[in-house]
């Protein structure tokens, strides 16, 4: 058995986020929530659920937030240490009726419409309340400065008993000012359904509507207008989008009980209603996708999710110092795909100086006398991005392409994390032999840790002839984007240090052109 | 809605005092704006002569600089407590940052 003390905080992330590790503490942390620009301080904020005091035997965590700022959005760290809490979390659970805040959104009033001054901030965050779930205001100044709980101001009280759902599920608020009818509104779970909230003060709210989800749970509702960019790049406009979380099956759903989605549709000051085609439609089909959180500052809109499953993230993990990690922001928008519908894109923002990109020499694998493309062609590292051009020989796709990353052989085993792209359009995540750590090590792996996630058959390129592969891999974690942003796919891996390279095989030939980069 | 007492409204330089007809869940509208939600509401519980009156802030609802909403449970001398909806009035005092100059409203104090 491998002597678990020596990877101590080794999987902690390169680029992703996570709370400042302390081995031998676990360090919690689940859902993220919204950004924000700090304009005063020229930062980029988010924040998260945390419990530094967490323990695998200690239960479900009581979660305080905990927080994060860069300069630029894919920039942002961990603030623990810093001021002005000068400790590891923000906002303390303590300052809450039971000890536990979750998640909620943060809105800025910019223009001082409610009253209490330019740039005060207004935190909306939900909580068990001791009889039901409720929301909280909490209020400060500034952004950076601790804010201060007011109390209550939405509960389940507001919703009608047709929609109410007994009061069970209430949270994960997020709020945005809706500039069309000069009000604030809250969107917020109520258990299978998202329920609609406007307030002209900030303090006092008013039901509007709700919408039911697809599943037995909904959560995270992100209620946002969304650039639409035609295949030129171009705007030609805006659309109004829900971009949330479902749990449980349904039909177009994921193979992982639990996902970001998206709903396209209209928001005219009181409801939302969806295009037909355009319900719950997933984000993403990995395994670690989850609790969406966006944000935008008159610029690109980000989204981004929790990189956690609750099939297994409150099992002890081997690699400890921090349990769960955030994702690396993304930008978002909308585009018709190549079936002609409107979906949401989202796919890593470019670092500030812009050195991503694709290339690579153009070679040929697959079929008898092509090798296959090995790592030593490029280079890499435990944290880098890969981006892999096919394009189909005679008219033809292979009957399958395996993209194997972090690959090398340990004590005896061949270890790799693989993408499997299927002639019908199929895509397959496997890490099933990724890597000999994994949540609860060194019992057996969690049934859902175990298995292969798919993306659904019939995904093509827009350029029906080629494909794009664009994967982010860091430390513990693989985030994998299709065609430009089209679908993408996360997964947490650990593979074992020192297994980093790549390889690529093809049943039949296939043209690839391979590169990687920083990020 | 709840009615402040006629010449019952003092301002001091970090608080102020007044007198409010109120029941149990009435929201009450400080007759003074304070320039930071970061107020602290006294409510003295009292004996009328038949039951005790615990009072104090709702935390269902928001209290901030304009603000709160008023809880009062009425003990009946061995009785089951009750949620006393009767507007006998309540002292309420009210902890915070105060403009300078705060304009005292009818039956302030004057300078």
């Amino acid at each position: 058995m491998m002597d678990l003390s020596s990877v101590s905080v080794a999987y902690y992330p390169k680029r992703h986020l996570a709370p400042v590790p302390i081995p031998g503490r676990h360090k919690w942390q689940n859902d993220g929530q919204n950004y924000v620009h700090d304009r005063e301080a020229g930062l980029w904020r988010t924040w998260a659920l945390g419990d530094p005091e967490w323990t695998p035997d200690s239960g479900f965590p009581a979660t305080s937030w905990i927080s994060y700022s860069g300069p630029t959005i894919d920039a942002m760290t961990s603030d623990d240490d810093r001021e002005p809490s000068g400790k590891d979390v923000f906002i303390d659970k303590n300052s809450s009726l039971s000890g536990t805040y979750w998640s909620g959104s943060v809105w800025v009033d910019e223009e001082n419409r409610l009253g209490r001054g330019c740039g005060s901030v207004y935190y909306y965050i939900s909580g068990p309340a001791p009889v039901l779930q409720a929301i909280y205001l909490l209020v400060a100044d500034r952004l950076g400065e601790v804010p201060y709980n007011l109390g209550m101001c939405c509960s389940p009280d507001l919703v009608p008993d047709s929609v109410r759902d007994g009061g069970r599920d209430f949270r994960d608020c997020r709020v945005f000012w809706d500039d069309d009818h000069s009000q604030l509104v809250m969107a917020a779970t109520i258990g299978t359904r998202f329920a609609f909230f406007r307030s002209l003060n900030g303090t006092s709210w008013e039901f509007l509507s709700s919408l039911e989800g697809p599943g037995p749970l909904v959560e995270c509702p992100n209620v946002m207008k969304l650039k639409v960019l035609d295949g030129q790049g171009n705007t030609p406009g805006y659309k109004w989008a829900i971009l949330g979380a479902v749990q449980g099956d349904y039909p177009g759903g994921t193979q992982s009980n639990e996902c970001c989605a998206a709903w396209l549709g209209s928001w005219d000051g009181t409801r939302f209603t969806p295009d037909e085609q355009s319900r719950a439609i997933p984000l993403d089909y990995g395994p670690d996708s989850y609790a969406t959180v966006a944000g935008s500052d008159d610029g690109p809109t980000y989204v981004g999710c929790w990189l956690g499953n609750w099939d297994y993230s409150l099992l002890p993990s081997p690699y400890k110092g921090f349990q769960n990690i955030q994702s690396y922001p993304r930008a978002c928008w909308i585009q018709t795909d190549y079936s002609g519908q409107q979906k949401v894109y989202t796919f890593p923002v470019e670092k500030a100086d812009g050195i991503t990109g694709i290339g690579g020499p153009r070679q040929t694998i697959g079929g008898e006398g092509n090798p296959d493309f090995a790592s030593d062609e490029v280079e890499t590292s435990d944290c880098y991005r890969l981006d892999v051009v096919l394009d189909q020989v005679d008219g033809h796709w292979p009957e399958e392409v395996r993209i194997s990353v972090n690959k090398g052989r340990m004590e005896g085993t061949e270890y790799s994390t693989d993408l499997i792209i299927y002639r019908n359009g199929q895509i397959t995540f496997d890490r099933t032999r990724a890597g000999i750590l994994y949540p609860g090590y060194p019992n057996e792996p969690p049934e859902d840790w175990g298995k292969t996630y798919s993306i659904p058959a019939g995904l093509k390129s827009n350029a029906a002839s080629s494909m794009i592969v664009t994967i982010l891999i860091d430390t513990s974690s693989l985030e994998v984007f299709i065609n430009g942003g089209q679908i993408s796919l996360t997964g947490l891996v650990f593979p074992p240090k020192g297994c980093t390279g790549v390889d690529i095989t093809a049943t039949q030939p296939v043209h690839v052109s391979v590169s990687t980069s920083d990020y | 809605m709840s009615e402040i007492i006629t010449n019952t409204l003092i301002v001091e330089k970090d608080h102020i005092r007044f007198r409010v007809a109120a029941g149990n869940g009435e929201y009450i509208r400080f007759p003074v704006s304070f320039l930071s939600d970061r107020v602290m509401v006294i409510v003295p519980s009292y004996y009328d002569g038949n039951v005790f009156n615990i009072c104090g802030v709702t935390k269902q609802y928001v209290c901030d600089r304009y603000g709160f909403t008023l809880s009062k449970l009425a003990h009946n001398q061995g009785q089951t407590p009750f949620w006393n909806s009767s507007r006998d009035p309540v002292d309420v005092i009210v902890y915070g940052r105060l403009a300078q100059n705060p304009s005292s409203g009818s039956g302030g104090r004057r300078a």
